[in-house]
């Protein structure tokens, strides 16, 4: 006879997650049992729902957890920390299926398979972030990379979208084994596998200098990198964003940056608090080294996808900044950063989308001349993009920067600040390039029109960018409303 | 301090140590005939002879199959544990074994509808 007892379930605090599984499921079904000409239709559909529904159960979350508290035998956290991330999640995964549905003609064959992963993956981020112990963290983490590993591939007409899901995959299954051996000599030297028991046990067996909770720390943090993308664990980045169908970046870039860096900042300050003069000195060499890496390679990239990739592994920089201030500005500053961020991301990506599809193949620098003229409202967000990016005031960045500044000056860190300002001087140059090649071409320089004909429609898509231009313009008016969330929700975590 | 170390280099040596030993001892040990015959030239596995060229090939429906039966045959191995305590767990583990197999039961579908379990 075995004594068993049963965790209690707070399914309020899954709901989202449950919201897009379910989404996945009726997407995957409805690959299968409509007619393939509606599968296209059903699955964006019900993955939009999916997000949509996910969306707001995430709010109702963040408005009912004023107190932190661990449920399901202590898990899954149930905070604010945690909705606040899953409700950018949803949002970039709401917009995706917007930014996918133009891709109709193209992804035809897998429509159905194609909206069920995206959903998935959207569930293993929600779950990601609400991970309370080192079990769930692995199995979310590899819930949703499976799931992006996939939509990489998902065009397999193409060898480049092939490639970039193989490598994806190898390189991703590198990081997770590093995480997950990690995680095993952490467990190993604690005995706990929840992020606060870690902790406890920790100071009450006065390990700060085991070398197996180093060691397992230092793995855990590789891991975590190499999923934020940032250098030098970045080398999958480049090729995977420019390979993937652009939709998939533009949702990759956006929430699998954000749960990875939300993750890394709970696992390290809920357990690891003892270790913090290692792991902030960790976190800040390797946002100097994806701020220097990300910045000066994107100087030199032509394509455009290979830029902003490039772009990323520095904002990613920018934000372990925030993660290594160890202090609960760093926090409001992340979940402030990541707002304007995922929008910014999602939308550059998609207007890059819209041009491949004109174009036929992958867009160099050269290929934006003209679409400024031609389609005002991708032209002009873009432009608002790139000066966003930049940290340039009238955008949702230049509070990001700033806040992620004043987070390292609380800490006493104003090198990291001065890293980060010549960082961004550095950026400008190739974010300008962008904007140069939008408006500033004589005729004679714009070597390639596109094919005649009014620019498609493409609805949704329009609709998407515009969302993200508003929120990147917004947040920098609605900086106090949202700080505000940002600080309500940081300041559950055990500062 | 360092002593706290001692298990990883004796984990490090040991990692080391059997990849070298196994190159090492190849070159060290092997018995090499006084000429390159073709015999010596062609590949071998674990010291056998492939003997002469196999073209038979196996249709992609054997390893579609023997994948599916993996992912179901995982199943079973779930669901034993949770048979055995069925009853001290009641309602909850019935339920989460109706979860389980609902999410099952979309696979299923989907494969079963996507035509993977015809023999082509």
């Amino acid at each position: 006879m075995i004594a068993a007892t049963t965790p209690k379930v707070d399914w309020f605090a899954l709901a989202p997650v449950l919201a897009l599984l379910a989404a996945s499921g009726l997407a995957l079904l409805g690959a299968v049992l409509v007619p393939r000409r509606r599968a296209h239709g059903v699955g964006g559909v019900f993955a939009a729902l999916g997000f949509a529904v996910a969306f707001v159960l995430s709010a109702l979350l963040y408005v009912d957890s004023g107190e932190a508290r661990n449920v399901v035998a202590e898990a899954i956290a149930r905070d604010r920390f945690a909705a606040l991330a899953q409700l950018i999640v949803c949002g970039a995964g709401l917009l995706a299926v917007g930014i996918s549905w133009s891709e109709r003609p193209r992804v035809e064959e897998h429509a159905g398979e194609y909206y069920a992963l995206l959903a998935a993956a959207g569930a293993g981020m929600a779950f990601l972030v609400a991970a309370n112990n080192l079990m769930v963290l692995f199995l979310a983490l590899e819930w949703f990379s499976i799931s992006l590993y996939v939509l990489s591939a998902i065009r397999a007409d193409r060898v480049e979208s092939l490639e970039a899901g193989l490598k994806y995959l190898i390189v991703g299954g590198f990081g997770s084994a590093a995480l997950l051996f990690g995680s095993a000599l952490v467990y190993g030297s604690t005995g706990e596998l929840m992020f606060g028991r870690i902790a406890e046990a920790t100071r009450a067996q006065g390990l700060e200098s085991d070398p197996l909770l180093l060691a397992g720390l230092a793995m855990v943090i590789t891991g975590l990198g190499f999923k934020a993308s940032a250098a030098p664990f970045h080398m999958w980045t480049p090729d995977v964003y420019d390979g993937a169908p652009t939709p998939v970046t533009a949702f990759m870039s956006a929430a699998t940056k954000t749960v990875a860096l939300v993750l890394a900042m709970r696992v390290l300050v809920a357990a690891f608090p003892q270790l913090d003069e290692f792991w902030t000195l960790a976190i800040a060499a390797i946002a100097c080294i994806s701020l220097a890496w990300g910045n000066l390679a994107a100087l030199v990239q032509r394509n455009v996808k290979r830029m902003l990739a490039y772009s990323s592994i520095s904002h990613a920089g920018f934000m372990l900044i925030a993660i290594a201030a160890n202090n609960e500005l760093g926090g409001r500053a992340l979940l402030y950063y990541l707002i304007p961020y995922s929008a910014m991301s999602l939308g550059a990506f998609a207007v890059l989308a819209a041009r491949e599809r004109e174009l036929g193949r992958a867009v160099a620098l050269d290929d934006l001349g003209g679409l400024g003229w031609e389609r005002p409202l991708l032209g002009l967000s873009l432009w608002v993009f790139m000066l966003g990016f930049a940290g340039l005031p009238l955008t949702g960045g230049f509070w990001g920067k700033f806040l992620v500044f004043s987070a390292a000056v609380e800490r006493g860190w104003t090198w990291l600040v001065i890293v980060g300002v010549v960082a961004t001087a550095v950026s400008l140059y190739y974010y300008l390039s962008v904007v140069r090649a939008l408006y500033m071409r004589s005729d004679l320089e714009v070597r390639l029109m596109p094919a005649g004909g009014s620019p498609p429609r493409e609805g949704l898509l329009q609709a998407a960018v515009a969302a993200c231009l508003a929120v990147t313009v917004g947040s920098f008016f609605a900086v106090q409303p949202l700080t505000d969330l940002a600080e309500a929700a940081a300041k559950q975590l055990p500062f | 301090m360092l002593d706290n170390w001692l298990p990883f280099l004796i984990y490090a040596l040991f990692a080391l140590a059997i990849p070298v030993s196994m190159v090492v001892m190849s070159f060290a040990f092997a018995q090499r005939p006084a000429k390159r015959t073709r015999t010596r030239g062609l590949p071998f596995e674990s010291g056998v002879s492939q003997g002469p060229p196999k073209t038979q090939r196996f249709t992609v429906s054997f390893y579609l199959t023997a994948m599916l039966f993996i992912v179901f045959d995982i199943e079973i191995v779930f669901l034993y544990p949770l048979a055995v305590i069925l009853n001290e767990l009641a309602w909850f583990a019935f339920l989460e074994l109706l979860f389980f197999i609902g999410i099952l039961v979309v696979a299923y579908v989907y494969v079963w509808r996507k035509g993977a379990l015809e023999w082509q």
